[in-house]
Protein backbone atom coordinates (compact mmCIF):
# COMPACT_ATOMS: atom_id res chain seq x y z
CA UNK A 1 0.00 0.00 0.00
CA UNK A 2 1.35 3.68 -0.59
CA UNK A 3 1.97 6.43 1.56
CA UNK A 4 -1.15 7.97 2.06
CA UNK A 5 -0.99 12.05 1.13
CA UNK A 6 -0.77 14.02 5.04
CA UNK A 7 -4.26 15.45 4.25
CA UNK A 8 -6.22 12.55 3.84
CA UNK A 9 -6.16 11.32 8.01
CA UNK A 10 -7.75 14.49 9.10
CA UNK A 11 -10.06 14.05 5.72
CA UNK A 12 -11.33 10.92 7.01
CA UNK A 13 -11.36 12.39 10.52
CA UNK A 14 -13.91 15.25 9.48
CA UNK A 15 -16.08 12.81 7.53
CA UNK A 16 -16.35 10.25 10.25
CA UNK A 17 -17.21 13.43 12.84
CA UNK A 18 -19.64 15.10 10.39
CA UNK A 19 -21.27 11.60 9.34
CA UNK A 20 -21.61 10.94 13.42
CA UNK A 21 -23.17 14.69 13.65
CA UNK A 22 -25.44 14.23 11.13
CA UNK A 23 -26.49 11.07 12.17
CA UNK A 24 -27.13 12.30 15.99
CA UNK A 25 -28.93 15.65 14.57
CA UNK A 26 -31.54 14.07 12.16
CA UNK A 27 -32.66 11.42 14.91
CA UNK A 28 -34.03 14.59 16.85
CA UNK A 29 -37.69 14.05 16.85
CA UNK A 30 -39.42 15.45 14.11
CA UNK A 31 -42.82 16.25 14.41
CA UNK A 32 -43.88 17.42 11.04
CA UNK A 33 -45.71 14.72 10.00
CA UNK A 34 -48.00 14.38 12.75
CA UNK A 35 -48.27 18.35 12.45
CA UNK A 36 -52.07 17.55 11.41
CA UNK A 37 -55.27 19.10 12.68
CA UNK A 38 -57.24 16.62 10.57
CA UNK A 39 -54.53 14.12 11.89
CA UNK A 40 -55.03 15.10 15.66
CA UNK A 41 -58.92 14.56 15.60
CA UNK A 42 -58.53 10.84 15.43
CA UNK A 43 -59.77 8.87 18.17
CA UNK A 44 -56.87 7.61 19.14
CA UNK A 45 -54.85 10.78 19.19
CA UNK A 46 -57.46 12.61 21.21
CA UNK A 47 -57.69 9.52 23.58
CA UNK A 48 -53.85 10.56 24.06
CA UNK A 49 -54.77 13.81 24.50
CA UNK A 50 -57.50 13.10 27.33
CA UNK A 51 -55.02 11.31 29.05
CA UNK A 52 -52.28 13.71 29.34
CA UNK A 53 -54.80 16.03 30.24
CA UNK A 54 -55.83 14.20 32.84
CA UNK A 55 -52.60 12.90 33.88
CA UNK A 56 -51.58 17.16 34.04
CA UNK A 57 -54.98 18.69 35.46
CA UNK A 58 -55.21 20.72 32.34
CA UNK A 59 -58.08 21.42 29.67
CA UNK A 60 -57.38 19.11 26.51
CA UNK A 61 -58.32 22.04 24.27
CA UNK A 62 -55.16 23.93 26.23
CA UNK A 63 -53.10 21.14 26.47
CA UNK A 64 -53.69 20.54 22.38
CA UNK A 65 -53.21 24.15 22.09
CA UNK A 66 -49.50 24.32 24.44
CA UNK A 67 -48.38 20.95 22.16
CA UNK A 68 -49.34 22.42 18.95
CA UNK A 69 -47.42 25.75 19.94
CA UNK A 70 -44.85 23.57 20.97
CA UNK A 71 -44.44 21.04 18.21
CA UNK A 72 -44.14 24.06 15.40
CA UNK A 73 -41.44 25.83 17.67
CA UNK A 74 -39.62 22.57 18.15
CA UNK A 75 -39.80 21.61 14.17
CA UNK A 76 -38.32 25.42 13.09
CA UNK A 77 -35.86 24.83 16.05
CA UNK A 78 -34.63 21.27 14.65
CA UNK A 79 -34.76 22.53 10.71
CA UNK A 80 -31.85 25.34 11.79
CA UNK A 81 -29.95 22.66 13.01
CA UNK A 82 -30.13 20.14 10.39
CA UNK A 83 -30.16 22.27 7.48
CA UNK A 84 -25.88 22.06 7.09
CA UNK A 85 -26.68 17.58 6.88
CA UNK A 86 -29.49 17.70 5.12
CA UNK A 87 -27.84 17.40 1.44
CA UNK A 88 -25.75 14.94 2.72
CA UNK A 89 -27.65 13.15 4.44
CA UNK A 90 -30.14 12.69 1.06
CA UNK A 91 -27.04 12.20 -1.28
CA UNK A 92 -25.91 8.97 1.20
CA UNK A 93 -29.46 7.95 1.98
CA UNK A 94 -28.68 7.83 6.29
CA UNK A 95 -31.82 9.81 6.96
CA UNK A 96 -32.61 9.01 10.44
CA UNK A 97 -36.36 9.05 11.12
CA UNK A 98 -37.17 6.32 13.92
CA UNK A 99 -40.83 6.78 14.25
CA UNK A 100 -41.54 3.21 15.34
CA UNK A 101 -44.77 2.78 17.32
CA UNK A 102 -45.14 6.12 19.18
CA UNK A 103 -48.01 5.58 20.14
CA UNK A 104 -50.13 2.63 19.87
CA UNK A 105 -53.78 2.97 17.75
CA UNK A 106 -56.01 2.04 20.34
CA UNK A 107 -59.03 2.22 17.42
CA UNK A 108 -57.17 0.39 14.92
CA UNK A 109 -59.09 -0.86 11.57
CA UNK A 110 -59.36 -3.75 9.57
CA UNK A 111 -59.60 -3.64 6.15
CA UNK A 112 -62.29 -5.99 4.19
CA UNK A 113 -62.19 -6.66 0.00
CA UNK A 114 -65.83 -7.56 -0.84
CA UNK A 115 -66.95 -8.39 -4.63
CA UNK A 116 -70.60 -8.51 -5.63
CA UNK A 117 -72.34 -11.57 -6.26
CA UNK A 118 -74.89 -12.70 -9.08
CA UNK A 119 -77.72 -11.95 -7.07
CA UNK A 120 -76.69 -8.23 -5.87
CA UNK A 121 -75.18 -9.61 -2.68
CA UNK A 122 -71.21 -9.53 -1.37
CA UNK A 123 -68.85 -12.22 -0.33
CA UNK A 124 -65.48 -11.52 1.38
CA UNK A 125 -62.71 -11.79 -0.28
CA UNK A 126 -60.01 -10.79 2.17
CA UNK A 127 -60.47 -9.26 5.75
CA UNK A 128 -56.78 -9.05 8.03
CA UNK A 129 -56.01 -11.78 9.66
CA UNK A 130 -58.89 -13.62 9.22
CA UNK A 131 -57.69 -17.39 7.88
CA UNK A 132 -60.95 -17.95 6.33
CA UNK A 133 -60.53 -14.89 3.60
CA UNK A 134 -57.41 -14.95 2.49
CA UNK A 135 -57.69 -13.76 -1.15
CA UNK A 136 -54.12 -12.65 -1.77
CA UNK A 137 -52.83 -12.96 1.29
CA UNK A 138 -49.63 -13.87 0.92
CA UNK A 139 -48.93 -10.21 -0.90
CA UNK A 140 -50.93 -8.30 1.49
CA UNK A 141 -49.12 -10.00 4.29
CA UNK A 142 -46.25 -8.40 3.38
CA UNK A 143 -44.86 -5.65 5.65
CA UNK A 144 -44.68 -3.32 2.79
CA UNK A 145 -48.25 -3.72 1.83
CA UNK A 146 -49.33 -3.76 5.65
CA UNK A 147 -47.69 -0.11 5.82
CA UNK A 148 -49.64 0.81 2.77
CA UNK A 149 -53.35 -0.73 4.62
CA UNK A 150 -51.90 0.83 7.61
CA UNK A 151 -52.08 4.63 5.87
CA UNK A 152 -55.55 3.45 3.87
CA UNK A 153 -57.19 3.71 7.27
CA UNK A 154 -56.71 7.20 7.96
CA UNK A 155 -58.77 10.47 6.78
CA UNK A 156 -54.74 12.26 5.41
CA UNK A 157 -54.83 9.18 2.93
CA UNK A 158 -58.20 9.39 1.26
CA UNK A 159 -56.42 9.87 -2.28
CA UNK A 160 -54.33 6.43 -1.85
CA UNK A 161 -57.22 4.63 -0.09
CA UNK A 162 -59.35 5.48 -3.48
CA UNK A 163 -56.35 4.44 -5.49
CA UNK A 164 -55.65 1.71 -3.76
CA UNK A 165 -59.01 0.02 -3.43
CA UNK A 166 -59.03 0.91 -7.65
CA UNK A 167 -56.17 -1.01 -7.60
CA UNK A 168 -57.65 -4.11 -5.31
CA UNK A 169 -60.89 -3.93 -7.87
CA UNK A 170 -58.45 -4.38 -10.63
CA UNK A 171 -56.93 -7.28 -9.31
CA UNK A 172 -59.95 -8.72 -8.84
CA UNK A 173 -61.69 -7.66 -12.15
CA UNK A 174 -59.09 -9.71 -14.22
CA UNK A 175 -59.41 -12.86 -12.32
CA UNK A 176 -63.37 -12.96 -11.53
CA UNK A 177 -66.81 -12.01 -13.89
CA UNK A 178 -68.20 -9.99 -10.75
CA UNK A 179 -69.58 -6.36 -11.25
CA UNK A 180 -67.97 -4.83 -8.13
CA UNK A 181 -65.59 -4.36 -5.78
CA UNK A 182 -66.04 -3.35 -2.10
CA UNK A 183 -63.62 -2.54 -0.07
CA UNK A 184 -63.64 -1.10 3.55
CA UNK A 185 -62.36 -0.53 6.83
CA UNK A 186 -64.17 -1.91 9.97
CA UNK A 187 -62.51 0.39 12.79
CA UNK A 188 -63.30 -0.87 16.74
CA UNK A 189 -61.81 -0.11 19.74
CA UNK A 190 -59.22 -2.40 21.08
CA UNK A 191 -60.64 -4.09 24.38
CA UNK A 192 -58.76 -4.00 27.10
CA UNK A 193 -57.41 -7.22 28.95
CA UNK A 194 -60.85 -7.17 31.21
CA UNK A 195 -62.86 -6.65 28.77
CA UNK A 196 -61.63 -9.68 26.52
CA UNK A 197 -62.04 -11.62 29.69
CA UNK A 198 -65.51 -10.74 30.78
CA UNK A 199 -66.44 -10.82 26.63
CA UNK A 200 -67.66 -6.90 26.50
CA UNK A 201 -66.08 -6.01 23.39
CA UNK A 202 -66.25 -2.59 22.48
CA UNK A 203 -68.68 -1.59 19.57
CA UNK A 204 -67.14 -0.96 16.20
CA UNK A 205 -67.96 0.77 13.02
CA UNK A 206 -67.62 0.33 8.90
CA UNK A 207 -65.34 3.06 7.40
CA UNK A 208 -63.92 4.32 4.73
CA UNK A 209 -66.30 2.34 2.35
CA UNK A 210 -65.29 2.37 -1.40
CA UNK A 211 -67.36 0.66 -4.01
CA UNK A 212 -65.82 0.28 -7.39
CA UNK A 213 -67.57 -1.03 -10.39
CA UNK A 214 -66.47 -3.10 -13.13
CA UNK A 215 -65.65 -0.47 -15.99
CA UNK A 216 -67.78 -0.64 -19.32
CA UNK B 1 -0.45 15.68 16.00
CA UNK B 2 -1.77 16.54 19.69
CA UNK B 3 -4.83 18.11 21.36
CA UNK B 4 -8.27 16.87 20.83
CA UNK B 5 -8.09 17.21 17.06
CA UNK B 6 -5.15 15.34 16.75
CA UNK B 7 -6.13 12.18 19.24
CA UNK B 8 -9.60 11.90 16.91
CA UNK B 9 -7.75 12.11 14.09
CA UNK B 10 -5.20 9.38 15.36
CA UNK B 11 -8.57 7.47 16.42
CA UNK B 12 -10.00 7.73 13.11
CA UNK B 13 -6.85 6.39 11.82
CA UNK B 14 -6.84 2.85 13.68
CA UNK B 15 -7.17 -0.11 11.39
CA UNK B 16 -8.08 -3.63 12.93
CA UNK B 17 -9.06 -6.67 11.24
CA UNK B 18 -12.31 -6.71 8.88
CA UNK B 19 -13.71 -9.57 10.52
CA UNK B 20 -16.36 -7.58 12.64
CA UNK B 21 -17.87 -5.39 9.60
CA UNK B 22 -17.18 -8.92 6.98
CA UNK B 23 -19.70 -10.87 9.08
CA UNK B 24 -22.30 -7.41 9.03
CA UNK B 25 -21.82 -7.60 5.33
CA UNK B 26 -22.26 -11.26 4.97
CA UNK B 27 -25.69 -10.67 7.35
CA UNK B 28 -26.70 -7.48 5.33
CA UNK B 29 -26.09 -9.36 2.18
CA UNK B 30 -28.38 -12.30 3.48
CA UNK B 31 -30.88 -10.03 4.35
CA UNK B 32 -31.57 -7.85 1.28
CA UNK B 33 -31.25 -10.31 -0.76
CA UNK B 34 -34.05 -12.18 1.05
CA UNK B 35 -35.95 -9.14 1.21
CA UNK B 36 -36.60 -8.40 -2.06
CA UNK B 37 -37.30 -12.20 -2.87
CA UNK B 38 -39.90 -13.02 -0.43
CA UNK B 39 -41.58 -10.21 -1.83
CA UNK B 40 -41.47 -10.79 -5.34
CA UNK B 41 -42.47 -14.92 -4.67
CA UNK B 42 -45.32 -13.46 -2.27
CA UNK B 43 -46.65 -11.21 -5.24
CA UNK B 44 -46.07 -8.24 -3.37
CA UNK B 45 -43.52 -6.71 -5.79
CA UNK B 46 -45.97 -5.87 -8.29
CA UNK B 47 -48.01 -4.08 -6.10
CA UNK B 48 -46.12 -2.01 -4.20
CA UNK B 49 -43.39 -1.11 -6.77
CA UNK B 50 -45.35 -0.80 -9.60
CA UNK B 51 -47.02 2.13 -10.84
CA UNK B 52 -51.23 2.24 -10.62
CA UNK B 53 -51.30 1.81 -14.71
CA UNK B 54 -49.08 -1.08 -14.59
CA UNK B 55 -50.45 -3.50 -11.80
CA UNK B 56 -49.42 -1.12 -8.77
CA UNK B 57 -51.63 0.34 -6.24
CA UNK B 58 -50.62 3.62 -6.21
CA UNK B 59 -49.60 6.21 -8.96
CA UNK B 60 -45.54 6.71 -8.10
CA UNK B 61 -43.34 8.90 -10.28
CA UNK B 62 -40.90 6.43 -10.50
CA UNK B 63 -37.83 8.21 -8.61
CA UNK B 64 -34.85 7.55 -9.87
CA UNK B 65 -36.14 5.03 -12.34
CA UNK B 66 -38.22 7.56 -13.92
CA UNK B 67 -34.84 8.19 -16.23
CA UNK B 68 -34.91 4.60 -17.47
CA UNK B 69 -38.64 4.43 -17.71
CA UNK B 70 -40.22 4.72 -14.39
CA UNK B 71 -41.76 1.97 -12.23
CA UNK B 72 -42.77 -0.24 -14.62
CA UNK B 73 -42.47 -3.44 -14.96
CA UNK B 74 -39.70 -3.63 -17.86
CA UNK B 75 -37.38 -1.66 -15.20
CA UNK B 76 -38.81 -2.39 -11.86
CA UNK B 77 -37.98 -6.41 -12.49
CA UNK B 78 -34.70 -6.38 -14.17
CA UNK B 79 -33.95 -3.56 -11.12
CA UNK B 80 -34.91 -5.69 -8.40
CA UNK B 81 -33.17 -8.60 -9.79
CA UNK B 82 -29.56 -6.90 -9.98
CA UNK B 83 -29.85 -5.59 -6.44
CA UNK B 84 -30.78 -9.33 -5.87
CA UNK B 85 -27.49 -10.30 -7.75
CA UNK B 86 -25.28 -7.08 -6.31
CA UNK B 87 -26.82 -8.62 -2.76
CA UNK B 88 -25.43 -11.82 -3.67
CA UNK B 89 -22.19 -10.19 -4.72
CA UNK B 90 -21.99 -8.63 -1.30
CA UNK B 91 -22.60 -11.46 0.26
CA UNK B 92 -19.40 -13.50 -1.27
CA UNK B 93 -16.91 -10.33 -1.42
CA UNK B 94 -16.82 -9.95 -4.41
CA UNK B 95 -15.04 -6.39 -4.09
CA UNK B 96 -16.54 -2.98 -2.16
CA UNK B 97 -18.26 -2.31 -5.79
CA UNK B 98 -20.70 -5.14 -4.48
CA UNK B 99 -22.01 -3.39 -1.50
CA UNK B 100 -21.98 -0.19 -3.26
CA UNK B 101 -24.10 -1.70 -6.12
CA UNK B 102 -26.22 -3.22 -3.53
CA UNK B 103 -26.96 0.10 -1.55
CA UNK B 104 -27.62 2.01 -5.03
CA UNK B 105 -30.38 -1.06 -5.55
CA UNK B 106 -31.88 -1.22 -2.53
CA UNK B 107 -32.29 2.27 -1.90
CA UNK B 108 -33.93 3.32 -5.29
CA UNK B 109 -36.53 0.10 -4.76
CA UNK B 110 -37.38 1.66 -1.12
CA UNK B 111 -37.64 4.76 -2.26
CA UNK B 112 -39.84 4.19 -5.19
CA UNK B 113 -43.35 3.94 -2.97
CA UNK B 114 -42.69 6.28 0.27
CA UNK B 115 -46.68 4.66 2.35
CA UNK B 116 -44.97 1.12 1.70
CA UNK B 117 -41.94 1.27 3.74
CA UNK B 118 -40.52 0.86 7.52
CA UNK B 119 -37.62 1.95 9.23
CA UNK B 120 -35.76 -0.89 8.09
CA UNK B 121 -35.47 0.71 4.84
CA UNK B 122 -33.66 3.81 6.55
CA UNK B 123 -31.61 1.14 8.55
CA UNK B 124 -30.40 -0.98 5.79
CA UNK B 125 -29.37 1.99 3.47
CA UNK B 126 -27.65 3.82 6.24
CA UNK B 127 -25.97 0.09 6.99
CA UNK B 128 -25.14 -0.50 3.80
CA UNK B 129 -23.86 3.06 3.02
CA UNK B 130 -21.35 2.43 5.98
CA UNK B 131 -20.01 -1.06 4.72
CA UNK B 132 -19.37 0.54 1.59
CA UNK B 133 -17.04 2.67 3.46
CA UNK B 134 -15.29 0.02 5.43
CA UNK B 135 -13.19 -2.59 4.36
CA UNK B 136 -15.87 -5.30 4.97
CA UNK B 137 -15.36 -6.80 1.61
CA UNK B 138 -11.40 -7.87 2.08
CA UNK B 139 -12.66 -10.63 4.59
CA UNK B 140 -14.83 -14.23 4.34
CA UNK B 141 -14.22 -13.29 0.32
CA UNK B 142 -14.10 -15.56 -2.30
CA UNK B 143 -11.22 -13.21 -3.68
CA UNK B 144 -7.88 -12.40 -2.30
CA UNK B 145 -7.36 -8.75 -0.91
CA UNK B 146 -4.09 -7.69 -0.13
CA UNK B 147 -5.51 -6.19 2.78
CA UNK B 148 -7.62 -7.42 5.65
CA UNK B 149 -8.20 -4.28 7.73
CA UNK B 150 -10.83 -1.91 7.86
CA UNK B 151 -10.79 1.33 9.58
CA UNK B 152 -12.04 0.96 13.17
CA UNK B 153 -13.72 4.45 13.04
CA UNK B 154 -16.88 2.72 10.32
CA UNK B 155 -17.64 -0.62 12.87
CA UNK B 156 -17.58 2.43 15.81
CA UNK B 157 -20.24 4.89 13.28
CA UNK B 158 -22.03 1.03 12.96
CA UNK B 159 -22.89 1.03 16.62
CA UNK B 160 -23.40 4.59 17.36
CA UNK B 161 -26.37 3.83 14.09
CA UNK B 162 -27.50 1.27 16.42
CA UNK B 163 -27.93 3.53 19.54
CA UNK B 164 -28.89 6.70 17.62
CA UNK B 165 -31.56 4.97 16.45
CA UNK B 166 -33.33 2.54 20.00
CA UNK B 167 -32.26 6.25 21.90
CA UNK B 168 -33.84 8.44 19.14
CA UNK B 169 -37.18 5.76 19.40
CA UNK B 170 -37.19 5.63 22.66
CA UNK B 171 -37.71 10.04 23.09
CA UNK B 172 -40.45 9.41 20.09
CA UNK B 173 -42.53 6.87 22.34
CA UNK B 174 -44.16 9.69 24.37
CA UNK B 175 -48.15 7.81 24.19
CA UNK B 176 -49.25 7.92 27.55
CA UNK B 177 -49.59 3.63 27.40
CA UNK B 178 -45.14 4.11 26.75
CA UNK B 179 -43.88 5.94 29.45
CA UNK B 180 -43.35 5.14 32.78
CA UNK B 181 -45.62 7.37 34.21
CA UNK B 182 -48.00 5.69 31.96
CA UNK B 183 -50.57 2.73 32.14
CA UNK B 184 -47.54 0.55 29.90
CA UNK B 185 -50.40 -0.73 27.85
CA UNK B 186 -48.40 0.08 24.48
CA UNK B 187 -47.56 -3.49 23.63
CA UNK B 188 -51.10 -4.83 24.62
CA UNK B 189 -52.66 -2.14 22.07
CA UNK B 190 -49.87 -3.04 19.32
CA UNK B 191 -50.12 -6.79 19.47
CA UNK B 192 -54.41 -6.09 19.22
CA UNK B 193 -53.06 -4.28 16.01
CA UNK B 194 -54.43 -6.23 12.91
CA UNK B 195 -52.01 -4.12 10.71
CA UNK B 196 -48.28 -5.53 12.80
CA UNK B 197 -49.73 -8.51 14.29
CA UNK B 198 -49.12 -12.50 12.86
CA UNK B 199 -52.39 -14.13 14.73
CA UNK B 200 -54.89 -12.64 16.04
CA UNK B 201 -53.61 -11.57 20.15
CA UNK B 202 -56.84 -11.23 22.10
CA UNK B 203 -55.69 -15.41 23.64
CA UNK B 204 -52.79 -12.74 25.27
CA UNK B 205 -55.30 -11.33 27.50
CA UNK B 206 -55.13 -13.24 30.90
CA UNK B 207 -51.31 -12.92 30.57
CA UNK B 208 -51.88 -8.62 29.89
CA UNK B 209 -49.01 -8.20 33.11
CA UNK B 210 -46.35 -9.47 30.68
CA UNK B 211 -46.66 -7.12 28.04
CA UNK B 212 -46.89 -4.37 30.88
CA UNK B 213 -43.61 -5.66 31.84
CA UNK B 214 -42.45 -6.16 27.95
CA UNK B 215 -43.66 -2.16 27.30
CA UNK B 216 -41.49 -0.85 30.31
CA UNK B 217 -38.45 -3.04 29.12
CA UNK B 218 -38.59 -2.22 25.69
CA UNK B 219 -39.10 1.73 26.66
CA UNK B 220 -35.99 1.78 29.08
CA UNK B 221 -33.98 -0.42 26.93
CA UNK B 222 -33.92 1.83 24.08
CA UNK B 223 -33.96 4.88 26.50
CA UNK B 224 -30.91 4.05 27.73
CA UNK B 225 -29.33 2.50 24.96
CA UNK B 226 -26.29 5.35 24.98
CA UNK B 227 -25.26 2.80 27.26
CA UNK B 228 -24.54 0.61 25.22
CA UNK B 229 -22.02 2.30 23.49
CA UNK B 230 -20.51 2.91 26.76
CA UNK B 231 -20.35 -0.51 27.62
CA UNK B 232 -18.92 -1.72 24.00
CA UNK B 233 -15.90 1.17 24.59
CA UNK B 234 -15.21 0.37 27.83
CA UNK B 235 -15.14 -3.80 26.95
CA UNK B 236 -12.56 -2.26 23.91
CA UNK B 237 -10.32 -0.63 26.02
CA UNK B 238 -10.95 -2.95 29.13
CA UNK B 239 -6.86 -3.15 29.81
CA UNK B 240 -7.32 0.89 31.44
CA UNK B 241 -8.13 1.45 34.44
CA UNK B 242 -10.71 3.28 35.92
CA UNK B 243 -13.68 2.63 38.80
CA UNK B 244 -16.57 2.96 36.15
CA UNK B 245 -14.91 0.81 33.68
CA UNK B 246 -14.20 -2.00 35.95
CA UNK B 247 -17.72 -2.03 37.23
CA UNK B 248 -19.18 -2.34 33.40
CA UNK B 249 -16.93 -4.96 32.76
CA UNK B 250 -17.25 -6.62 35.99
CA UNK B 251 -20.46 -8.63 34.48
CA UNK B 252 -19.84 -7.46 30.27
CA UNK B 253 -22.51 -5.06 30.68
CA UNK B 254 -22.30 -4.45 26.88
CA UNK B 255 -23.40 -8.66 26.26
CA UNK B 256 -26.30 -8.31 29.33
CA UNK B 257 -27.78 -5.34 27.04
CA UNK B 258 -27.23 -7.18 24.03
CA UNK B 259 -29.09 -9.74 25.56
CA UNK B 260 -32.11 -7.84 26.75
CA UNK B 261 -32.00 -6.38 23.04
CA UNK B 262 -31.90 -10.19 21.26
CA UNK B 263 -34.78 -11.04 23.66
CA UNK B 264 -36.73 -8.02 22.23
CA UNK B 265 -36.54 -8.27 18.59
CA UNK B 266 -36.61 -12.36 18.98
CA UNK B 267 -40.74 -11.43 20.86
CA UNK B 268 -41.63 -8.77 18.40
CA UNK B 269 -40.76 -11.57 15.23
CA UNK B 270 -42.39 -13.82 16.99
CA UNK B 271 -45.57 -11.97 17.25
CA UNK B 272 -45.46 -9.12 14.73
CA UNK B 273 -44.64 -8.89 10.48
CA UNK B 274 -42.73 -6.07 10.77
CA UNK B 275 -39.86 -6.63 7.40
CA UNK B 276 -36.90 -7.25 7.50
CA UNK B 277 -36.20 -5.15 10.75
CA UNK B 278 -35.59 -6.90 13.26
CA UNK B 279 -32.75 -9.13 11.31
CA UNK B 280 -31.73 -5.62 10.07
CA UNK B 281 -30.78 -4.48 13.33
CA UNK B 282 -29.46 -7.43 14.87
CA UNK B 283 -26.71 -7.49 12.42
CA UNK B 284 -25.67 -4.72 13.62
CA UNK B 285 -25.12 -6.42 16.84
CA UNK B 286 -22.09 -7.74 15.16
CA UNK B 287 -20.57 -5.34 14.60
CA UNK B 288 -20.88 -4.60 18.56
CA UNK B 289 -17.87 -7.32 18.89
CA UNK B 290 -14.27 -6.90 18.15
CA UNK B 291 -12.64 -8.58 15.53
CA UNK B 292 -10.60 -10.06 18.53
CA UNK B 293 -14.01 -12.02 19.95
CA UNK B 294 -15.32 -12.67 16.82
CA UNK B 295 -12.16 -14.94 15.98
CA UNK B 296 -12.00 -16.42 19.50
CA UNK B 297 -15.37 -17.64 19.03
CA UNK B 298 -16.05 -18.51 15.18
CA UNK B 299 -12.07 -19.60 13.97
CA UNK B 300 -11.64 -22.89 16.43
CA UNK B 301 -14.63 -24.50 15.23
CA UNK B 302 -14.92 -23.05 11.50
CA UNK B 303 -11.61 -24.07 11.00
CA UNK B 304 -12.10 -27.79 12.56
CA UNK B 305 -15.47 -28.17 10.42
CA UNK B 306 -13.90 -27.09 7.07
CA UNK B 307 -10.51 -28.62 7.32
CA UNK B 308 -10.83 -31.03 4.58
CA UNK B 309 -12.16 -28.42 2.51
CA UNK B 310 -9.47 -25.86 2.81
CA UNK B 311 -7.68 -26.83 -0.39
CA UNK B 312 -11.17 -25.64 -2.36
CA UNK B 313 -12.41 -22.80 -0.10
CA UNK B 314 -10.98 -19.44 0.86
CA UNK B 315 -13.47 -18.07 3.56
CA UNK B 316 -12.59 -20.60 6.61
CA UNK B 317 -8.30 -20.53 5.84
CA UNK B 318 -8.83 -17.06 5.43
CA UNK B 319 -10.36 -16.45 8.78
CA UNK B 320 -7.71 -18.94 10.72
CA UNK B 321 -5.01 -16.55 8.69
CA UNK B 322 -5.75 -13.84 10.78
CA UNK B 323 -6.01 -15.74 14.26
CA UNK B 324 -2.61 -15.65 14.96
CA UNK B 325 -2.35 -12.30 14.05
CA UNK B 326 -2.42 -9.55 17.52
Amino acid sequence: MGVRPPLVPHLVAAAVLWHALAMVFDATPDTSAGLRRQAWKEPTVQAEFDDYAAMLGVEEPVLEERLWAFATGWNEARSTLIAPFRRYLSLVHCSQSWQMFVAPHTTPSRLQVQEMTADGGWTTLFEERDPEHTWNASAFGTERMRASVFRWSWPSYESSWKRGCQGLATLRFAESDTSAVRCRFWQAATPSPGQVLDGSAPAGRWIREQLVRRPK
Amino acid sequence: MSGPWGRWVALCQREEDALSVALVRVAVGFIVAGHVAHLWASGALPLVWLDADHGGLRALDGGVLKHLGGAVPGVVYPWAIATMLAAGAMVLGLTRWATIATWLGFWVLADLNGQAGGSYDELLASTLFLLSCSGAHRRLTVLSPSSTTSLACVRWLMVGQLVTMYFSSSLQKVSAHWVPWGDHMALWYILQQPTWQRVPMLWLAPWAWATRIATQVSWWFEFTSPLLLLAAWFRHTRTRGGWLRSQFNRLDARALLLAVGFGMHVGIEATMEVGSFSLATLALYVACFSPAEWRASLGAGADARCAERRHRRRWVPALRATSTRP
